[in-house]
């Protein structure tokens, strides 16, 4: 009975994620294609999303107990997304029993279907990391026992600020959503959530990298694999196992550039409106998303603004640029923190305050900050050859584009990485290489499926393009 | 006549093996040297959990107790859930923090600090304090005390008259003590 309310609580918050992304998708009659892959991953994203901000804003709002109403939302939402986009639904149900299972991405879902098991097996023995139980877990218990939302109380517990009360709440409530179905609180069964977002990571890999990339088979199926044998995606304190948010942030992350790419490559307006709204997730997952999500903002904004700069160089184009870009997410942003300042947070002061006097004081952590780098890139253990290797990828990115395209994705995958390290002169922690050595790993990891990416895009064409 | 330009069909083919030859042993090397790791902690992994509370009872293991997180929600189920609860233990426990980390979660909504007591005469110090209480207000202690040395005593004692309920070999609860009484649990 356990699993089937489990797999009932996915496939309503994925109906209500099929409802966001058809809603997403393009109506004109020259729309172009999603394709069945990138549908299903979109929707479980958009869906655990949607159920989590659901939850937060039906139990602020409101107050009642969260899950009738999300239910309600969520199927509301998929029947609006499908009669919107009826006739492509129609059409692909109709073509749907002629359809025949290519052989190369039937052998690639078997691939990861069977990894993601694995996965899962690592997470029961893992049960939980330090994370997944005293900072997440503990709030989604929090919340099911008061109906769905953490407590007000809560945020004003001094005695519990060590377990990170101003955290963002996608992963408790996506939990408490699963908790509400099951009608318990059942750690054993969250560990079979987490490595959802593997499988989900898989998909968008190889989503991507049949997009962006000339390979239509090898490279994403080599990717995918790839994904599963770096040993820290698997296994560890922090990984795909473990209940931690960095991996669902590293998916959101992934498919956020995937699309962001794209719509700079093609000016398809459907993934542009993809790839903000997975960024948009990006603040609500965690704090560190605010990096990953600023990064990304500033990194497409600017490759856009470039991009139409020949066209035309109007003011009114590149805020409306930014506005359709950034908005969203800062919209998630800003929720967020008016709702700690609504809430009136305890101070828990991790970081030092940021200023220009500050870093000058802490420039001698430069070289602390750098050789834990290095260190941690070169843990063949943990990444096996995964950042030598994106290097030369990025390499081999930006020597074969032009124009805009040439420093976009490497800047999307070293911006993330060299913020998070600037992030450590404001460090409170001392000495600061424990905050590092902590962390550190975590924040390669959330940028860990774009490297992945990069090595799969870095492989040769066929033959040669002309022209 | 042919523009320089143009490089000879056998030296494009030759190129573009080379491309490939690279970039499937750098794929191959990505993979297999990964998959050593994965495969030699397949091989080593602890054995699965299961439960529940399968997470919180394995954090709590050091507690030596069956099933520790069940145990301790029933024991605090007639607390208040505004009283105040200490987790005293010795101070040189180094489990003390992972413990109490691991057991707050299960006595929410209540204020949860920590003491530890130092033994052998020395004070008692606040590891993780909780705000000051409404005078006259109860205050509650669970009392962590592992097995003792066979020629140590105790480091962390229940008063004699005190209303102390085991909940396992190692902890008991301390009920309705007043004010700044769990000093008086770190034995002088």
């Amino acid at each position: 009975m356990g699993a089937v309310l489990f797999a009932l609580a996915i496939a309503v918050a994925g109906w209500g994620g099929l409802g966001v992304t058809l809603l997403l998708t393009d109506r004109s009659p020259a729309r172009e294609a999603v394709g069945t892959v990138a549908v299903l991953c979109l929707s479980l994203l958009f869906g655990f999303a949607l159920v989590s901000i659901g939850s937060f804003g039906v139990g602020v709002t409101i107050g009642i107990t969260t899950r009738a109403p999300v239910t309600l939302v969520c199927l509301v939402v998929g029947a609006v997304g499908v009669w919107v986009q009826r006739v492509s639904v129609l059409g692909w149900l109709r073509r749907l029993p002629h359809a025949r299972p290519a052989p190369v991405p039937a052998a690639v879902l078997a691939l990861a279907a069977l990894m993601t098991a694995m996965v899962w097996r690592f997470g029961t023995r893992i049960m939980l990391g330090w994370d997944g139980l005293h900072i997440w877990e503990h709030k989604a218990r929090m919340a099911f026992d008061n109906g769905g939302t953490v407590p007000v109380a809560y945020f004003r517990d001094t005695t519990r600020l060590w377990s990170h009360v101003d955290y963002p709440q996608f992963v408790p409530l996506t939990e408490t959503w699963l908790y509400g179905w099951l009608r318990r609180p059942d750690q054993e069964a969250l560990v079979a959530v987490f490595p959802l977002f593997f499988l989900l990571a898989c998909g968008v890999l190889w989503v991507g990298a049949r997009l962006l990339g000339p390979s239509r088979n090898l490279a994403p199926a080599l990717a995918v694999i790839a994904l599963a044998t770096v040993p820290f995606v698997s296994f560890g304190e922090g990984s795909a196992s473990s209940g931690y948010a960095d991996f669902p942030l590293a998916t959101f992350f992934l498919t956020a550039v995937v699309f962001g790419l794209h719509h700079v490559r093609t000016g398809s307006a459907q993934s542009l409106r993809f790839a903000v709204a997975a960024a948009a997730v990006l603040p609500w997952v965690k704090k560190e998303g605010a990096v990953l999500f600023g990064c990304f903002a500033v990194v497409l904004c600017a490759a856009l603004i470039a991009q139409r700069a020949t066209d035309t160089s109007r003011w009114s184009v590149t805020w409306r640029t930014i506005a359709k870009v950034a908005g969203p997410g800062f919209a998630v942003f800003l929720m967020w923190k008016a709702y700690l300042r609504h809430v009136d947070v305890a101070p828990y002061e991790e970081y030092l305050p940021v200023t220009f006097d500050r870093l000058r004081d802490n420039f001698d952590r430069t070289s602390v900050i750098a050789s834990s780098l290095w260190a941690e890139t070169t843990r063949w253990q943990q990444w096996s050859l995964l950042w030598p290797l994106a290097v030369v990828a990025l390499v081999v990115w930006a020597v074969r584009h032009r124009g805009i395209e040439r420093v976009l994705l490497p800047a999307l995958v070293l911006a993330p990485i060299a913020v998070s390290c600037t992030v450590y002169y404001f460090s409170g922690w001392n000495p600061v290489v424990r905050h590092i050595e902590a962390s550190l790993p975590r924040l390669l990891l959330q940028v860990a499926p774009v490297a992945v990416l990069s090595l799969a895009l870095a492989v040769p064409r066929r033959r040669r393009s002309l022209g | 006549m042919a523009s320089p330009l143009v490089q000879p069909a056998d030296r494009v083919a030759t190129r573009r093996r080379v491309e490939w030859t690279v970039w499937l042993v750098a794929a191959g090397l990505l993979i297999a040297g990964g998959a050593r790791h994965v495969v030699q902690y397949a091989r080593d992994m602890p054995p699965a959990l299961s439960g529940d509370r399968a997470a919180s009872d394995r954090s709590l293991t050091v507690l030596g107790m069956s099933k520790p997180a069940a145990a301790i929600e029933a024991a605090l189920a007639a607390l208040p859930s505004d009283e105040t609860l200490y987790l005293v233990v010795p101070a040189d426990n180094p489990f003390r923090a992972s413990t109490y980390f691991a057991i707050s979660p299960l006595v929410w909504p209540r204020p949860f600090g920590m003491i530890g007591c130092t033994g052998g005469g020395g004070a008692e110090q606040v590891l993780f304090p909780v705000p000051p209480q409404p005078p006259g207000s109860r205050v509650n202690a669970l009392l962590w005390n592992p097995l003792p040395q066979p020629d140590a005593p105790p480091v962390v004692v229940a008063p004699a008259d005190a209303d102390a309920q085991p909940i396992g070999p190692q902890l008991q609860l301390v009920t309705g003590q007043e004010g700044d009484a769990w000093a008086l649990f770190c034995s002088p």
